[in-house]
């Protein structure tokens, strides 16, 4: 498995758990929906970000959200890599 | 003239080359801010007169959409320079709810940082002052007039099914501001950092112009308060005072690290949503912050502040030029009663409604239950029927009235506790076989802002009722207990 869905299938899990099931892994990992589409309200999404920062040792910058919207579990993803998150842990 | 461009004037002039403003991208001295408003005003006002529909009277109502930012203040300060109305809007409103707004309120612009739903503007798109100039369609329609002495316009959930356009003057603004700052002891020089939306009382009353009255700096961040980015901001700024929801506080503790900044804050605020106990109890423990979780309501201003908060405190001490009663004025607890000095002058969308929530005496009637205890506030509960999510209110009524529109023959909203203890929005709704939980959310997702959208939503064949034909509260939420329970 490559890193990035690695680090796609961890991400999903995280959806599942912040979000108590309401969206499920199988439906974060459904390409194309922004998490907002899903189910998934603002508090909930910010419990997301930092699970995700906390585990990845990452930082999401949102004064960059107009140029580089973080909507979707995809771009979380992606601007992770950017900074060297590895699925691995 | 208006009131609020002589207190931005007088600001500008008094402080000059002092930081007033600040994000991510632009710092801003009160010398700049008063020339950039300055300039936004004046093409902002070249541009309305030609792009204005013949049928336009009186002052153009202008509407803020977009997240904070110096040019969200910017903008702000412009308009009134301009002698236009600034309408200040959550920019997660939906498609029905601008619709609404620009049809009730007479909106004749739109200044905003993203696209709008639903079906508004018209015209070419103009950028100013870093954001975009959009022109509303003409309606043909006649619109409520506004009062003279309105500057400001702000919008609260409401409990009609639409949210309520509440009317300021510029002296109730400014007399907020000034309960504020002599409450708070707010200095020139001070650093306030804040993550509220300025369309919020929360921002607009406590940061926006207070900060710009002290003669201090206002950082408006974008983006959501998650612990990550709050982190960065308190860092860099070290600011002496924070504004944000619960959430930013709630954020701030998952975060397993120390924050000394934190402690060196000279005052920390929440509002809108109580700060649960036991999070107020863990900052202190851990990071040595006592937040400040004072009093305010949309229509009425900011009521209270303790410059020594704890959570046996109550919601802090009354704010100059604000009087509390309670029950029917002669009781030491019960319902509040309220007047300030810096109330709303009426809803310009809904005639007649805060008219007659005030008694002979100007007393708002609120929503809460407390009492006065040695000068304090305390609450005991809210008696009405609004939800509050993280700090946003929720009319149940709108919510109904869109999954109803969108094929549920009856509904019912509430709200229910998460296991992790956050809010969520829950609807229970009766329709045919085929209407499914998803058709539903996303015939919601289209025409409400994201939080009102239920978070849960269950659909049944039919509700329980009792025999007058009303749901019945506790059979429903057992029914979307026991569904929960079973994961749907």
């Amino acid at each position: 498995m490559s890193n990035r869905q690695q680090l796609l299938e961890r991400s999903a899990e995280l959806v599942a758990a912040v979000s108590e099931q309401v969206v499920p892994k199988e439906k974060a990992l459904e390409p194309g929906l922004t998490l907002a589409d899903q189910g998934m309200t603002s508090l909930t999404y910010l419990r997301l970000i930092d699970a995700l920062e906390t585990e990845f040792g990452v930082y999401f910058d949102f004064d960059e959200e107009e140029e580089r919207p973080l909507n979707t579990l995809d771009q979380l993803v992606d601007y992770m890599l950017e900074q060297g998150a590895t699925g691995a842990g | 003239m208006g009131v609020l461009k002589e207190v931005f004037a007088d600001s500008a002039a008094l402080h000059g080359d002092a930081p007033a403003l600040a994000d991510a991208r632009c710092a801003l001295t009160y010398r700049e801010l008063d020339q950039v408003t300055d300039d936004f005003a004046s093409a902002i006002t070249d541009w309305w007169r030609d792009a204005a529909h013949p049928s336009a009277e009186g002052r153009a109502r202008v509407v803020l959409y977009a997240s904070n930012s110096t040019r969200y203040v910017a903008a702000y300060i412009g308009l009134l320079k301009a002698e236009m109305v600034p309408f200040l809007v959550d920019p997660a409103l939906g498609a029905e709810e601008i619709t609404g707004i620009v049809t009730r309120c007479g909106i004749d612009a739109f200044v905003h940082d993203r696209d709008l739903p639903g079906n508004v503007l018209c015209g070419p798109v103009t950028h100013l002052g870093g954001l975009r100039l959009s022109r509303v369609q003409d309606t043909g329609r006649g619109r409520p007039e506004l009062l003279a002495s309105t500057e400001v316009c702000r919008f609260t959930s409401g409990s009609t099914g639409f949210p309520n356009c509440i009317e300021f003057s510029g002296t109730a603004v400014h007399n907020a501001a000034r309960a504020w700052l002599s409450a708070t002891s707010l200095e020139q020089g001070e650093r306030v950092l804040c993550f509220a939306g300025l369309f919020n009382g929360l921002a607009f009353n406590t940061s926006l112009l207070p900060s710009l009255l002290a003669g201090a700096t206002l950082w408006v961040p974008s983006g959501i308060p998650s612990s990550g980015h709050v982190m960065r901001f308190l860092r860099q700024v070290e600011p002496t005072r924070l504004t944000g929801f619960p959430a930013l506080y709630e954020s701030l503790l998952r975060r397993n690290v120390r924050i000394p900044e934190l402690a060196t804050l000279r005052a920390a605020l929440s509002s809108a949503a109580p700060l649960r106990p036991q999070t107020a109890l863990d900052l202190k423990e851990r990071h040595g912050l006592a937040v400040c979780n004072y009093y305010g309501i949309a229509e009425v201003g900011p009521l209270t502040y303790d410059p020594e908060p704890g959570t046996e405190r109550g919601v802090g001490y009354p704010l100059p030029g604000v009087e509390f009663a309670f029950g029917d004025g002669s009781d030491a607890q019960g319902r509040i009663r309220v007047r300030s000095t810096s109330m709303g002058s009426r809803y310009l969308n809904a005639p007649g409604v805060l008219e007659d929530l005030l008694d002979g005496n100007g007393y708002y009637l609120t929503g809460d239950e407390g009492r006065i205890e040695s000068g304090r506030l305390y609450l005991h509960g809210r008696l009405s029927k609004g939800i509050n999510i993280g700090g946003r209110k929720i009319d149940p009524a709108e919510v109904r009235a869109v999954l109803e529109a969108g094929g549920a023959a009856d509904s019912v909203v509430f709200s229910a506790n998460k296991h992790n203890g956050d809010p969520m929005l829950v609807a229970v709704a009766a329709g045919p076989p085929e209407l499914t939980e998803d058709e539903l959310r996303s015939w919601c997702r289209a025409r409400l802002a994201p939080y009102k959208v239920p978070e849960r939503l269950l659909v049944v064949r039919e509700l329980p009722t009792t025999s007058l034909g009303k749901p019945r509260m506790n059979a429903v939420r057992e029914i979307f207990t026991q569904a929960a329970g079973s994961g749907f």
